[in-house]
């Protein structure tokens, strides 16, 4: 670790509450912190809101989002009441993105070396000379081999892989508190991947900057992240270390969806437990338990509001029954 | 997964009559500065009779153009496919048609198969009507094939936009199986869908192949689901197999390096603190076709003769059951495995 690193939370979010027009909100409720130096997934399905989430705290959503909260906090800068002049300080050098496709994150017709500089120029934190030698610098921290080649190539000529580390020497650039990683291996190989994933580390390991790594991929948070929120329709159901919440899980939703996926553990050419059904719109406007419809353990209870409840002192989870159930033994006897 | 797993086993009276068998396949297609890409360079693998053969690789290993090869999509430039004995490549007019009926294929994106235009019944008679089936026997057919993937009521009457990317998958699959087919390639079924979706096409896949009796050629870059529904298992690397054999000797005893990193490198959830092999730089240009070992260039055990010369695919003694149809293509088989097991690898590096 450098001197560098800061003491403040690299991001602080508190009742965050996203939703279009009138409609059903998107996300509610959810309070994030991810501190310096840590890496805190976000995981769940299509349409849990865990891109939203990242948009919002980038301040990238549509202008038809509402978005509302108690605390928006992005490094040490509030941002609650901010307009676009705010973001756009805020924006590449506080906080910065990667995501899923990097050839959508670069310009097509520009030398990425010259991409990674724009940052430093656009931000005024480098005259034109010193933000190249910056450049190369990043180059070089990603372990792009012959960076002084590279930063005068354009996207097309590299692989995914390469285009990807480009995207995060450029996201580093300034420096910045917070990195949100939008799904940043999904596009690549599983052996491109580890390589991604071993840099994210590394990152945050030399810089102190904190990681919101929202993905879908079990197996990519258990192995990258200091802590975990998993989110359905909406709302944090369970909250803690990923080692806990995927081998203990107390919530019926994370133990179905871990015990949903093949891994080496799970006999082979046998029925895989599925979830019943879909999210539909009456779950994510219920006042009660948004699982319930599609739960295996749901009662009558379930359909009154239920906070995240502490389940130990770095592991929470919102459901009424998760001091009664046993989902360990659940997961492996229907595996 | 044990090997004592009846389930894992193929049909033993299956082994003397493979379904298909695809002998010294080559694809090459001309590339700019009249280089060549040789996308396929030699595959030779065998699919028999009611078996999953799993075909695992990363994006460019040439996965996707075996598939379309195999059903004759886009033809070989070399090699032999021999179809339920016969020769597919001879194939021409009806015969051909009359083929084409008994393999069919399911893509990544369902709506690759499904016209956005027409009614989900329309797409699903499509393959029947190609095959010379009478209309109103074909509409019989379809609505049977949409009830054997558990489609919606009503469905055949509505659009493929009116569906989910799971239920719109599910009707991919019920035009694939509509013509009741030998041979079902399913190239990336699930990479698309949500994980609790895939649970329930995996568990789909499954059902139909027990009931209809299918031989499946299933592609995946997910070792985890290529796991849970293969008996065996090839590994492709740069247009080569370098590893074929029964799924839970390959995925559990590796003996060849690539497939000990690719299965090192996937996270699992379930696994705890390991040692991983992280692979150095990227899989070299199919344009440049490598004289030894395709991996040769990315392996930590390379030595000179694996960059001079091309390894056969072979049995090995190193393998668990020397005869048992584990094959590799490896100077030093069994040896990357090894290394990981005993934390030897240079590059490696444990991780939770």
């Amino acid at each position: 670790m450098t001197a560098t690193i800061a003491t403040t939370d690299a991001l602080a979010v508190e009742d965050l509450t996203i939703s279009y027009g009138a409609g059903i909100p998107v996300v509610t409720g959810v309070d994030l912190r991810v501190g310096p130096g840590e890496i805190l997934g976000v995981i769940g399905e299509s349409g849990c809101g865990k891109s939203s989430i990242g948009f919002a705290v980038l301040g990238l959503l549509p202008a038809s989002a509402v978005v509302d909260a108690d605390r928006l906090d992005v490094g040490s800068h509030g941002m609650l009441e901010a307009d676009e002049a705010d973001w756009n300080q805020v924006r590449g050098r506080v906080a910065s993105m990667v995501f899923q496709e990097p050839m959508s994150a670069l310009n097509p017709c520009m030398r990425v070396g010259a991409q990674i500089a724009e940052v430093l120029l656009v931000h005024g934190l480098a005259d034109k000379q010193a933000a190249h030698a910056r450049a190369l610098e990043l180059l070089r921290m990603v372990q792009v081999p012959e960076p002084e080649l590279r930063a005068k190539q354009f996207p097309h000529q590299m692989s995914g892989g390469m285009r990807q580390r480009i995207v995060i020497a450029m996201a580093m650039a300034a420096n910045p508190r917070l990195l949100v990683a939008d799904e940043p291996t999904t596009a690549l190989d599983v052996t491109v991947q580890a390589q991604i994933l071993d840099l994210l580390d590394r990152m945050r390991r030399e810089t102190g900057a904190g990681v919101l790594l929202i993905s879908h991929d079990l197996g990519v948070i258990a192995q990258t992240c200091d802590r975990v929120v998993v989110m359905y329709a909406g709302e944090i159901v369970e909250e803690g270390e990923p080692a806990e919440v995927l081998a203990r899980p107390s919530h019926p939703y994370t133990a179905a969806l871990v015990a949903s996926i093949p891994t080496t553990t799970t006999p082979a050419r046998q029925d895989l437990p599925m979830i019943p059904g879909g999210v539909r719109d009456a779950d994510r406007a219920t006042a009660g338990c948004r699982f319930a419809a599609r739960c295996a353990f749901a009662t009558e209870r379930c359909a009154s509001p239920q906070a995240l409840v502490e389940i130990a002192p770095t592991h929470t989870a919102r459901c009424w029954r998760s001091a009664e159930l046993d989902l360990t033994t659940t997961t492996e006897a229907t595996a | 997964m044990t090997l004592t797993d009846l389930s894992l086993t193929p049909r033993p009276e299956a082994a003397a009559d493979p379904l298909m068998v695809l002998n010294g396949i080559r694809q090459e297609f001309p590339a700019a500065g009249g280089r060549t890409v040789h996308a396929l360079d030699g595959v030779t693998l065998e699919v028999q009779r009611g078996e999953t053969l799993g075909i695992v690789g990363e994006s460019g290993c040439g996965k996707s153009t075996l598939a379309r090869a195999a059903l004759l999509l886009r033809r070989p430039t070399a090699g032999e496919i021999r179809f339920d004995g016969k020769d597919a490549l001879a194939m021409r007019g009806g015969r051909l048609r009359a083929h084409r009926r008994r393999a069919q294929m399911v893509f990544q994106d369902p709506n690759d198969s499904l016209d956005p235009r027409y009614k989900v019944l329309r797409s699903v008679m499509e393959p029947l009507l190609a095959a010379g089936v009478p209309r109103g026997e074909a509409k019989q057919r379809a609505l049977a094939a949409l009830e054997a993937v558990g489609a919606p009521d009503g469905a055949a009457d509505r659009f493929p936009h009116e569906f989910s990317g799971g239920q719109r998958q599910r009707i991919a699959i019920a035009r694939a199986i509509a013509t009741e087919p030998e041979l079902v390639i399913l190239d990336e079924p699930t990479s698309a869908l949500d994980v609790s979706i895939q649970s329930q096409i995996l568990n789909l896949l499954l059902e139909l192949q027990e009931s209809k009796q299918l031989t499946y050629m299933f592609i995946s870059h997910n070792l985890a689901v290529i796991r849970h529904l293969s008996h065996r298992v090839a590994v492709m690397y740069l247009g080569r197999v370098v590893e074929v054999g029964p799924a839970a000797q390959v995925l559990a005893d590796p003996l060849h390096p690539y497939t000990a990193a690719l299965l090192s490198a996937v996270p699992d959830p379930d696994a705890g603190p390991r040692e991983r092999i992280i692979l150095q730089g990227d899989p070299p240009s199919p344009t440049q076709r490598a004289a030894g070992c395709a991996f040769a260039s990315r392996c930590w055990l390379a030595t000179e003769q694996c960059r001079t010369e091309a390894p056969p695919l072979v049995h090995t003694d190193v393998a668990a059951n020397p005869t048992g149809g584990h094959l590799v293509a490896c100077h030093r088989p069994g040896e990357g495995q090894e290394a990981l097991r005993l934390g030897l690898h240079p590059a490696s590096s444990t991780t939770v």
